[in-house]
């Protein structure tokens, strides 16, 4: 047997099929991919255009042609031209390509030609039609040749379809043709599934269409888009559905609440997930049954704008979910594993949608994933299942990445590493940014996870005998930061020269270069030198992948690189800059080559290092970094200096007058050294035993039954340690820490030894921490210059004392200068009071100095925070929008209620549409507009192109304009049919262009196909509409009115009106020619039976059912009837008006505007 | 490329079509053709259901003529008898009307009534429609000048025709014209108005008739 098919160029060919097998069609009915019998094995061929051949390492161009390729080879290539992980002799080039892997048109002719006569039949379906509606066409020809004897293409250059004959011609091998149209498939009479779809398609368009603002073409594109869903999803449910379980009995029972069916019922976790889909695509949907009346739109929708991007996302991946689960249709078939079958649903499925999938099985499909390469679609549910781990998961889910062993190649590597490796290796080829992604999520979770301290009140809690224990320090593990000196001013290089990294037994090794003098033999260089200095990695540390790394003094202004931190602000007060470790390994291994670092001129000062607290031995190697290292080699040399290692702090100030108290120097470490080296041999003794390379991770010695010299030097160590730390940068932590250790100190005593020579400075220096008192308030008014003291202290003395404690919060971490206290007390202390009016008013930023140092600013702040309205509105201004806002010319304007102009500075302060607009004239104007007024309106100002340039245009000449003009046609752009003589025609181009995006092309059908179906008398509609009248006791003969179409009918004495559809008019004549109306009835058509009336329509029928009604009466000038055309009825001369009960009726159609579903009587009653 | 047919451009295109001596003007979305002689006024009217912004779908072109002389009567009694169900305004409320879409071919009214006009083409195409029923409807006014004329056309119709081509209220207005062109059955025409809607419960008609003849009688 052959298969007749038309490839891609139109060539008609003839393949056999005990070569050519698993033939695919695209959907306009080429062939665009099959398998071919090469040897003995058969190999994949697909079609692919040149375009998608274009190689960035072939400056940007493609050298293959359009055709058919060996699928692998071509993957290869695309694979090559993405990453780096592939070299040259790997990737077939473009010639190789070309002259070997593709399957070329010239061997389909001369060896499987089509022949004249041998009959075709090709399928192609056009799916772009909105409201369901798709074409099929089936035609079947026979082949024929060009007149001179060459092969015809069947090739329609045109659209790029299939070129066939439909209908008889002579000589075109004309066999048959159909086109049917298939729109009824949704039809609600079908069976429940497939009305679900209508629902589906409801849901999550027609009923937001209203709501959307966007132009005509935008909408049906995104009807379009949404049709194609629904229909994929139908295919889905017909083809892949079946496919995937038998019990679907079971499914549908729970689905549909069937008696004895429970979510119990649903046992595996595939069934579990096959309910959640079908719940997703409205299929438990049913309006009318109580228990199942609602279901939430599944495709997102972000308000006013239709998020197109989305919904074609949500398509492809149905596509791909249906065109990979029909490609291994027969492994499906055969595959009993429902977990192998999840696998592939999960690929349809979004993250929130996999939360239904329990953590646990999430974590066994990773490592599923991660046994196994992972390629391109596996790589993006990885990704996917990361994004799905809910925050309150996150530390569960990260510590079983890490506790998590796989076995690979005899070698024990966790999740996390496995992972992290893979992705590596192989999504290279795939694109980069699905590593950085992968990391990025994981510090996301990370980031809310225990791991980070910051998300931790413990506020460094100095539990340090637990900390030794990492083990169980993993999961508990909160008060751990690490910390890195980052100073960008000092540029010693990138830390990936000095430092890295390496996975090892769960846990991250981090290396230091060290340089090293080592023996070398006497022929190196010169026959004199037998040393040199060579640099090796020094291990200084093993950490958990999670262990949250601090840098201190990190500034988000500092430098241009942004760690990616989550949200650096919690409740109002910045956290220090955090990352784990296993995302500086990261940078440290990918950030070069993903230009993470590089190019923005960041330096890490990495000369210090981490000190993972719970692994104290490992710390030593501080002693010879940065200023403490200094210290120590000057301490070992004799050489000491007075160089400051650092500053101690009190926690909550970094007041300058402290520094003189409480500096720690390099010769006051020299001191200390000496001490513990002399005098604690015991101790350090102990530690050596303790801890050593064997037992990395052993505990400092226990010292309660130590003497106190033993215990002494313990503390001495740890302060030790802390300064070291202290030295590093983090100072404030190591402070405290300090005065921790101090404090024990002195309630042990100092020794004897303490009070002579060098060492009576080490004694006065803890007694000096120790009274110092850091915190509180008395010592912070000590540490104030003492010119500014006093003046401080009074006035801070008459502030309450709540008021006391928090001036010290705000500026605990400030950096204060004698400018500052200067600035503070000048003109009575006004700053001081302006801080403290601001905290009166709730002013959180009543720390900025900017503005308590600007009484003015101050006062435009308290003046705003004291109308609630406004305050609230100001409040969702972000810093720096706020302070703007107040700078600028218009916060001197005595504020009024209205906040809707707050709202629209903010947005076009936002936009960058500000600009001239700034004014109190301009935007005064939308005091009394609504936030979704407000929306639209900048929306409008904001429109990029000719729309947008109007308005700016208008409106500046003109502010009065966003009243009168914008505002009306913003609120209800309906008014534009009827109160024409309100607008300026300067805005008609701008009315027309928005004007046109409400008013559907499709409403506009509909009520003219039903103005003109009315006027026949007995066409369908007409007798529909009789009959439905004559059905629901309205007893009333058409045939006795006449009809006139699109009416303007006031209904009340002020002149408000509704613009009725239809209006079925009965005259009677008397004897004397004079004609009255003795009976209206007004049709109102809808798109569909869920439109509301209009505010008019409600107000008409409203009167219309009023005990004083006063009639109806023509707006219009005149109208045509449309039977009598000889009358016409004239507003000017009491024809129409008509007082009597009129008959409401509202027409409604399915959604297409062709054809009326329904009719319903509209009385008061609806209304209310 | 938004396209969009509003008001203005419907004005543009009934400007290419006015007729000479004319004034377009308008009321909201509808336009009309006007022209001030001595005694009447003229207003021809192309008639169209307006779907803006998308389009205007034409259907007819008629005619109204209002006589100064019938309406300035009207008016006077109207204004002393506002209390009924018509309205009059002095000067634009006409006398009489005549529809001009029978002149059309039955396949041009087709073609006249199924063309959606929204741009410069679509007007073309009835353009030519338009004109041949604005050139009948001159041709009707430039024949038939005179109250007795237009009377005369009345007195020949049935009285269903005769009720669309009065303006109404039909009775009211006849009688004026009756007195004014010294018809002679004038008062027996009045006497048999009052008569019947006082008969047939219509007291508004029969008390306005009544106040009517009592003004005409004093002239």
């Amino acid at each position: 047997m052959n298969n007749i098919c038309i490839l891609k160029n139109g060539l008609a060919v003839k393949l056999p099929e005990d070569i050519f097998q698993n033939l695919i069609y695209d959907i306009d009915g080429f062939l665009i991919s099959f398998e071919f019998q090469k040897e003995t094995s058969f190999v994949k061929y697909h079609f692919y255009y040149s375009d998608e051949f274009k190689n960035i390492r072939y400056n940007g161009k493609s050298y293959v042609p359009d055709g058919y390729y060996l699928e692998e080879k071509a993957i290869l290539y695309f694979a090559y031209k993405q990453g780096t992980a592939f070299t040259q002799s790997i990737a077939p080039t473009p010639v190789e390509l070309k002259e070997n892997y593709c399957f070329k048109y010239i061997d389909f002719e001369n060896n499987y030609p089509a022949n004249i006569d041998d009959e075709v039949t090709v399928t192609s379906i056009n799916s772009s039609l909105p409201n369901f509606i798709y074409e099929e066409n089936k035609a079947v020809f026979k082949i024929i040749k060009n007149v001179d004897n060459t092969p015809k293409l069947y090739y329609l250059k045109s659209n790029k379809k299939i070129d066939f004959p439909i209908k008889n011609e002579i000589g075109n091998g004309f066999v048959s043709y159909e086109l049917s149209q298939i729109n009824d498939f949704l039809h609600p009479d079908r069976d429940y599934n497939t009305k679900a779809l209508g629902y589906f398609y409801q849901k999550n368009f027609s009923e937001r269409v209203s709501g959307w603002i966007a132009t005509t073409d935008t909408i049906q594109k995104m009807d379009r888009i949404t049709t194609l869903i629904t229909l994929r999803i139908n295919q889905i449910r017909i083809e892949i559905f079946p496919l995937l379980t038998d019990y679907w009995g079971i499914i549908d029972g729970v689905g549909t609440q069937q008696p004895g069916f429970t979510l119990a019922d649903l046992d595996t976790n595939l069934l579990r997930i096959l309910y959640e889909i079908k719940k997703g695509w409205a299929m438990y949907y049913f309006p009318n049954n109580p228990s199942l009346n609602t279901y939430s739109p599944i495709l997102p929708n972000d308000g006013y704008y239709p998020d197109y991007e989305a919904f074609s996302k949500y398509y492809s991946s149905l596509v791909n979910f249906y065109s990979s689960c029909y490609r291994i249709k027969p492994l499906l078939l055969n595959e009993t594993n429902d977990d192998k079958k999840l696998e592939l649903l999960i690929k349809c499925l979004g993250p929130s949608s996999l939360q239904v999938i329990p953590i646990d099985l999430r974590i066994d499909i990773l490592i599923g994933f991660a046994k196994n390469k992972i390629y391109e679609d596996k790589e993006n549910l990885v990704l996917k299942i990361i994004e799905s781990i809910d925050p309150a998961d996150s530390t569960y889910f990260l510590a079983k990445l890490q506790s998590t062993i796989l076995k690979e190649k005899n070698e024990n590597k966790t999740l996390f590493e496995t992972l992290y490796d893979k992705i590596n290796d192989q999504i290279l080829w795939i694109g980069k940014d699905n590593r950085k992604a992968l990391m990025l999520k994981l510090f996301n979770l990370w980031y809310v996870s225990e791991f980070n301290p910051s998300f931790n009140t413990n506020d460094f809690e100095d539990d340090v005998t637990n900390y030794d224990n990492i083990e169980l320090g993993l999961l508990g593990y909160t008060s751990n930061t690490v910390m890195l000196n980052y100073n960008h001013e000092k540029s010693f290089g990138f830390y990936t020269d000095n430092m890295s990294f390496n996975f090892s037994d769960r846990k991250i090794e981090v290396y230091e270069d060290k340089q090293e003098v080592v023996k070398t033999s006497p022929n190196y260089g010169n026959d004199y030198q037998t040393e040199k200095v060579t640099t090796v990695p020094k291990l200084v540390g093993t950490y958990n992948y999670f262990q949250a790394i601090s840098l201190s003094d990190y500034k988000e202004n500092d430098v241009a690189i942004k760690i990616p931190l989550v949200d650096l602000n919690q409740n109002g007060q910045n956290v220090t800059a955090l990352l784990p470790l296993f995302y500086l390994k990261y940078m440290d291994d990918f950030g070069d080559n993903e230009d993470l670092w590089t190019g923005i001129g960041l330096a890490f000062d990495v000369a210090l290092t981490f000190t993972g607290i719970g692994n104290l031995s490992k710390l030593r190697h501080l002693r010879h970094v940065g200023k403490f290292g200094r210290a120590f080699r000057a301490w070992r040399t004799g050489t000491q200096t007075s160089e400051t290692l650092f500053i101690l702090k009190g926690i909550w100030s970094s007041a300058q007058g402290i520094g003189a108290l409480l500096e720690i120097s390099s010769s006051f470490v020299s001191i200390y050294l000496t001490y513990t080296t002399n005098n604690c041999n015991d101790y350090r003794n102990q530690v050596n035993q303790n801890i050593n390379d064997n037992t990395p991770n052993g505990q400092l010695p226990d010292d309660s039954a130590q003497s106190d010299e033993f215990k002494r030097c313990k503390q001495l160590d740890q302060i030790l340690f802390w300064i070291q730390i202290g030295s590093l940068g983090l100072d404030v932590l190591a402070s405290k820490m300090i005065k921790k250790h101090a404090r024990k100190l002195e309630d042990l005593g100092y020794p004897a030894s303490w009070d002579v020579g060098d060492f009576l400075q080490l004694k006065q220096k803890f007694q000096g921490i120790n009274a110092a008192g850091l915190d509180n308030f008395q010592s912070f008014i000590n540490q104030i210059p003492t010119s500014f003291r006093s003046n401080v202290e009074s006035k801070l003395l008459s502030y309450t004392s709540d008021q006391r404690i928090l001036f010290l919060d705000d500026f605990m971490d400030a950096n204060i200068t004698d400018e500052f206290w200067q600035k503070m007390i000048q003109n009575g202390g006004e700053a001081m009071d302006n801080w403290k009016n601001l905290r009166i008013h709730n002013v959180n930023d009543a720390k900025s100095l900017e503005i308590i140092f600007d009484t003015t600013l101050t006062n435009r702040y308290t003046q705003y925070y004291s109308y609630p309205s406004l305050k609230a509105q100001i409040l969702k201004f972000d810093d720096e929008a706020r302070r703007l806002f107040m700078q600028s010319p218009l916060s001197q304007v005595t504020p009024l209620p209205g906040t809707g102009y707050l709202n629209a500075w903010l947005k076009m302060q936002k936009n960058g549409t500000l600009g001239n607009f700034q004014t109190e004239s301009f935007l005064r104007k939308f005091d009394d507009f609504s936030d979704e007024l407000v929306e639209k309106a900048i929306h409008e100002i904001a429109h990029s192109g000719q729309r947008g340039k109007d308005v700016r245009r208008l409106i500046q000449a003109n502010p009065e304009d966003i009243i009168n003009q914008l505002k009306p046609i913003l609120e209800d752009p309906y008014r534009l049919w009827s109160s024409k003589e309100l607008f300026s025609p300067a805005w008609l181009r701008w009315r027309k262009s928005y004007f046109f995006k409400h008013v559907t092309f499709l409403g506009r059908k509909f009520e003219g196909i039903v103005s003109a179906r009315f006027a026949v008398r007995n066409s369908t509609e007409y007798n529909a509409l009789q009959n439905w009248m004559s059905s629901n006791s309205i007893a009333k003969n058409l045939d006795d009115y006449d009809l006139i179409t699109n009416v303007q009918l006031k209904y009340n004495s002020a002149g408000d009106y509704f613009i009725a559809d239809q209006v079925f008019v009965k005259f009677t004549t008397d004897q004397y020619g004079k004609k009255k109306i003795s009976d209206i009835i007004v049709i109102e058509t809808k798109l569909k039976q869920t439109t509301a009336t209009s505010l008019n329509q409600k107000g008409a029928i409203n009167a219309a059912y009023d005990n004083n009604f006063s009639g109806f009466e023509l707006r219009n000038n005149n109208r045509k009837l449309k039977f009598e055309k000889k009358f016409n009825i004239n507003k000017t001369n009491g024809d129409f008006k008509f007082d009597g009960q009129p008959t409401i009726i509202k027409a409604s159609d399915l959604d297409s505007g062709d054809e009326i579903s329904d009719f319903k009587r509209l009385t008061n009653l609806d209304n209310n | 490329m938004e396209i969009t047919y509003n008001r203005e451009d419907l004005q543009a295109h009934l400007e290419l079509i006015k007729p000479a001596g004319y004034t377009l003007e308008s009321f909201e979305n509808e336009f009309f053709y006007t022209k001030q002689e001595v005694q009447r006024k003229i207003t021809i009217t192309p008639f169209y259901d307006d779907y803006f912004p998308h389009d205007v779908v034409f259907s007819s072109v008629s005619v109204n003529v209002l006589f100064s002389n019938v309406e300035q009567i009207f008016h006077d009694v109207y204004i002393n008898n506002s209390n009924v169900y018509f309205k009059h305004f002095l000067n634009e409320t006409p006398t009489f009307s005549e529809d001009f879409s029978d002149v059309l071919a039955s396949l041009d009214e087709e073609k006249l009534k199924s063309t959606k006009v929204f741009d410069d083409s679509s007007f073309y195409i009835v353009k030519p429609l338009l004109e041949q029923m604005i050139n009948a409807a001159i041709n009707f006014i430039t024949q038939n000048q005179t109250l007795q004329n237009f009377y005369n056309l009345g007195e020949n119709m049935n009285i269903d025709q005769q009720a669309n081509f009065y303006i109404q209220p039909l009775p009211e207005r006849k009688l004026i014209i009756k007195k004014l062109l010294s018809i002679s059955d004038y008062n027996n025409y009045a006497t048999q108005l009052i008569n019947y809607y006082t008969q047939e419960g219509e007291i508004q008609d029969a008390n306005f008739i009544q106040s009517l003849k009592t003004y005409l009688d004093s002239l």
